[in-house]
């Protein structure tokens, strides 16, 4: 039986109205249970793979680290990861544009002599709630992939990232005279780029 | 489904109608309702709609042959769903795609004496649980909490799992946990909105592999806390931010 709840948000203002330069993600372990004190953790690199299917999405953390401050990661290990995304704007201001809170699944970390990092890793649905459909008109690149059904093609666009906010898996596109389904939204960034492609099936 | 096993409650004690005061202790007599569905224009005599989720616009058939009322949205392709409304009562009637929803209460004695078809539309209930989310809450962020109880309405046992169908549309989003998983005991009422409830872990599961099972005796409650939360900086505002919730029973 379903249950619905109303309510309206009134965004803060200014924001929706500045140039967007950019996306920015920070991350930190916390305990559910205030076991121990939260760990905001460096990110050397994120992956961000929203696929449409069940529960089969992961986001891998890669943070740089020390022999010193390992176990600070170890010892909260049983915690969760809550990650924010934001937009940046020209002049700084960070705006919230997704909250991910998910419990570490599995993790490693890799000594060498100069460096290591600590990598965590979530599994989990990540579904955002599916906006309107959309009509594809600017992308940097197209790949078209094999399919195992000769009733169904599959393409991955490579995107703006800063428009992250507006794809979510299911959500109806259109490019030209293909139409079909996002099927899977992937987040890449690194500290010196962000990539955001989403792999679209289509009916052939 | 047919007839309506459970009804959802405010909480905050007996006389509480504030959605904003629904933060545990005692049940409420007060409904939560999501929509309020109405005829668009002539009526099926017999049949006061009651409640709704996730309507926009459906047609609601009777069929005098078997007694039997069904919606379907005009886009809906698949066989409607057919419920016998013979006996006096509430009853839930379910689109064929099962994303539609109408609560609808039948006096047999006044139903028509031959079939006929009505649409319904309906108008979000804004503000049932949760208050608005200002521009100052979104500027610094805000968490906020609310509590609803579950009616079992049988002589039985009940089995639930509740997941989230569907996450607000806004750039905030719910969260839900419980006090108790089995019915019948009080839940704690809360100091006020931004005081988290103790010992109560907090999920938005989105399919039942992932949701608490809960057991409600019969005619007993289950509470249900919800958490909102908004980021701050939340830049772009969503006039009709809305979440639904599915209560899967299992009997």
């Amino acid at each position: 039986m379903l249950f619905q709840i109303n309510h309206s948000l009134l965004g803060t203002s200014g924001g929706g109205d500045l140039e967007v330069v950019g996306l920015v993600a920070t991350a930190k372990i916390y305990s559910l249970s205030s076991l121990f004190d939260d760990l905001y953790i460096p990110i050397n690199s994120l992956s961000i793979i929203n696929r449409a299917v069940g529960s089969d999405g992961y986001i891998s953390i890669n943070s740089p680290t020390s022999r010193l401050n390992i176990s600070d990661i170890t010892e909260r290990i049983a915690g969760n990861v809550l990650l924010k995304i934001y937009s940046k704007t020209a002049n700084g201001e960070l705006y919230a544009i997704q909250a991910l809170d998910y419990e570490v699944s599995d993790f490693r970390y890799d000594l060498g002599v100069k460096n290591a990092t600590y990598t965590l890793v979530m599994r989990d649905d990540f579904s955002s709630p599916p906006n309107t459909n959309i009509i594809l008109d600017s992308y940097s690149s197209k790949k078209k992939l094999n399919s195992q059904s000769a009733t169904v093609g599959k393409y991955v666009y490579t995107v703006n990232p800063n428009d992250y906010r507006y794809y979510s898996v299911g959500v109806g596109i259109i490019e030209g005279n293909l139409s079909g389904t996002i099927t899977e939204v992937a987040l890449l960034f690194s500290n010196t780029s962000v990539k955001l492609t989403i792999e679209t099936e289509v009916i052939v | 489904m047919a007839a309506r096993n459970i009804d959802a409650y405010l909480s905050g004690g007996v006389t509480n109608t504030d959605p904003n005061a629904s933060l545990g202790g005692g049940a409420s007599a007060e409904k939560l309702y999501g929509q309020n569905p109405a005829y668009d224009a002539a009526t099926i005599s017999g049949v006061t709609l009651v409640d709704s989720a996730n309507l926009s616009s459906v047609e609601l058939s009777f069929t005098f042959a078997g007694t039997v009322l069904s919606i379907r949205k005009t886009t809906d392709v698949l066989p409607v769903i057919e419920v016998t409304v013979s006996v006096d009562g509430e009853y839930v009637l379910v689109s064929p795609d099962n994303s539609v929803e109408l609560t609808v209460l039948v006096t047999n004695a006044s139903l028509p004496v031959s079939s006929s078809m009505e649409t319904i539309t309906a108008t979000n209930i804004n503000h049932n649980l949760f208050d608005q989310v200002s521009s100052n809450n979104s500027k610094v962020g805000d968490i906020n909490y609310r509590h609803f109880y579950i009616k079992n309405n049988l002589a039985s046992d009940l089995s639930l799992k509740i997941i989230i169908e569907k996450q607000l549309n806004g750039l905030d989003y719910i969260e839900i946990g419980f006090e108790n998983t089995t019915g019948g005991t009080q839940d704690t009422l809360i100091q006020d909105e931004n005081t988290q409830p103790a010992g109560v872990s907090f999920s938005s599961p989105s399919d039942v592999l992932n949701a608490t099972l809960l057991t409600v005796p019969a005619f007993a409650y289950i509470g249900v806390f919800i958490k909102r939360t908004v980021l701050a900086l939340t830049d772009i505002s969503t006039p009709n931010d809305t979440a639904i919730l599915n209560i899967v029973e299992y009997q």
